[in-house]
């Protein structure tokens, strides 16, 4: 896929993705579809960093290190990410990781576009 | 005896006859073996008229063998009968020779040898009748040769390691700190980290190598030759190797301050005034007569004013912090503050104050919260049930943050990908 289709792909899962309300206003619940539609979003979101940092490297021949560096701990993370079918318990670790990933992402996307 | 062998007539007035039988044997084993026997049988018999028989047996044996790297042998072994003989009416020889060559060694660490050789030769008796100068030979010569020879080779070789390598490493930091205002002031910090690691490293590797070479040969040289050869090689190799790794880490932090601040002051100020004036005024009449002045006390005004003026205040400020922090593996983090704030006061004129502010605030981990994308995120935590009563959940507020930062990162992929011109 191209970076505009990795892009089109991630504006369609946000689409798929709906607020909750507390009780006992519906929908109150955080479904286990609302936890898979992230975990396909953070990996297209770390492959599509991954690709933009060539791109920048190609342009500017320059690396940078601590892009580098988040990532790895991106990449890492999102590997440890899970998806849950009906009947399985969201846990807490499923919503840690998912903040815990884009953390990274978006601090290498800033780094990113300090030194362009 | 004699019709039990083969004989051989030699005229004598036949040219002088030989014969020559030649064996020759070479094979070679393994890599590790190598034998060529030689043998070479002559036998020349010459008759004439006055007889004369000369019978040589020559026999050169060569054996070579070599085992290994560790052995190494070469035998020779020459051999050489002559025997004459002139007769002249009766002749009757017997010739018996026997022999017997062992040979055993041992050498190397785990290498033996043995070789066992037995050479048998046997001259079996000759009768010569002699008639009226006619001359009757008979002869019979039979040869045996047997050589055998039992040559086993065995290696074995055992390796055995046994590797052990335990690290534990275990560390117990415990430290209280209590400090204690001499004013009003406790301040009590306890923290109680543990961090235990454990790194076993067990290897176990054995390697025995069995190696066996039995070689059995038997060479019989007669009039023919039966050479069973029996080779039989056998090489077992078994190694067992094990690797097994073991590590086994436990940290356990245990983080646990608690701070707990109280002041209390009071103050108590009696402001008492008391000013008592008295005042006497005597007012004195003095009457002169003519001769002796006399003096009347007439009229004393007394005039006593006492003014009293008292003033109590008594203020009480007490203030009082506690802060829980909990910090353990599992992030758990209390904090518990709790500010107190009694103020009384009053006057006894009149005014009274009294002023009490209390507060409770509680908040839950409060460390695992940060910013993504401008938007505020926070950890949720499952705690242990002993921990039940700090027990968290996903609220909806956490979910709907990460689709309002899901929606904003898309729009930052897509500012640095135009940046770039991708």
């Amino acid at each position: 896929l191209s970076l505009d289709e990795k892009i089109a792909v991630l504006e369609s899962l946000t689409e798929q993705m709906e607020y909750v309300s507390n009780y006992p206003t519906p929908p109150y619940y955080v479904l286990t579809s609302h936890n898979n539609l992230f975990v396909d979003y953070v990996a297209t979101a770390v492959d599509l960093l991954k690709e933009l940092y060539d791109l920048f490297k190609s342009k500017t021949g320059r690396e940078l290190w601590d892009v580098e560096l988040w990532i790895g701990m991106a990449e890492s993370r999102a590997g440890m990410m899970r998806k849950v079918r009906f009947g399985d318990v969201v846990a807490t670790k499923d919503h840690n990781l998912v903040i815990d990933t884009l953390k990274p992402v978006e601090v290498a996307l800033q780094v990113i576009e300090a030194n362009v | 005896l004699a019709s039990s062998f083969p004989a051989k007539t030699i005229d004598l007035g036949a040219l002088p006859t030989a014969y020559v039988v030649t064996v020759s044997d070479s094979f070679k084993g393994v890599d590790y073996m190598c034998k060529s026997p030689s043998k070479v049988l002559s036998d020349v018999g010459k008759g004439a008229d006055a007889f004369g028989r000369t019978v040589s047996f020559h026999v050169v044996a060569t054996d070579v063998g070599r085992g290994a790297d560790y052995f190494g042998r070469t035998v020779f072994y020459h051999r050489v009968l002559a025997d004459v003989g002139r007769v002249a009416d009766y002749f009757v020889r017997a010739v018996h020779f026997v022999k017997s060559y062992s040979d055993v060694f041992r050498g190397g660490d785990w290498m033996s040898k043995g070789v066992g050789k037995a050479l048998h030769d046997w001259a079996f008796p000759e009768y010569l009748h002699v008639r009226t100068w006619i001359a009757h030979l008979s002869f019979a010569d039979s040869g045996v040769v047997s050589d055998w020879m039992f040559k086993e080779l065995g290696k074995r070789l055992a390796d055995v390691v046994v590797a052990r390598e335990v690290l534990g490493k275990d560390v117990v930091k415990a430290y209280v700190d209590a400090s204690r205002a001499s004013d009003v002031a406790f301040k009590e910090i306890g923290k109680y980290p543990f961090d235990s690691a454990r790194v076993g490293d067990w290897i176990v590797k054995a390697s025995v190598k069995v190696f066996r070479e039995a070689v059995v040969g038997v060479d019989v040289a007669g009039k023919g030759i039966v050479k069973p050869f029996a080779d039989s090689l056998r090489v077992s190799d078994w190694m067992f190797k094990e690797f097994g790794k073991r590590i086994v880490e436990s940290v356990r932090v245990g983080d646990w301050t608690v701070k707990m601040v109280v002041k209390a002051f009071r103050e108590l100020g009696i402001v008492s005034d008391l000013l008592a004036m008295g005042k006497v005024v005597t007012v004195k009449d003095v009457f002169y007569g003519e001769h002796a002045p006399v003096i009347v006390p007439a009229k004393e005004l007394r005039d006593t004013v006492r003014v009293s003026d008292w003033m109590s205040k008594d203020l009480v400020k007490m203030f009082m912090e506690i802060a829980v922090v909990r910090d353990a593996p599992y992030r758990t983090i209390a904090i518990i503050l709790r500010d107190k704030f009694v103020d009384e006061g009053y006057v006894t004129k009149h005014p009274s104050l009294a002023e009490r502010d209390e507060m409770l605030m509680r908040d839950l981990a409060t460390k695992v919260a940060f910013k993504l994308a401008g938007k505020d995120v926070r950890r949720v935590y499952f705690f242990p049930p002993e921990l039940q009563a700090l027990w968290d959940i996903i609220m909806a507020e956490d979910h709907n943050v990460k689709v309002d930062v899901a929606k904003i990162l898309i729009d930052a992929f897509r500012r640095v990908k135009e940046k770039l011109g991708g």
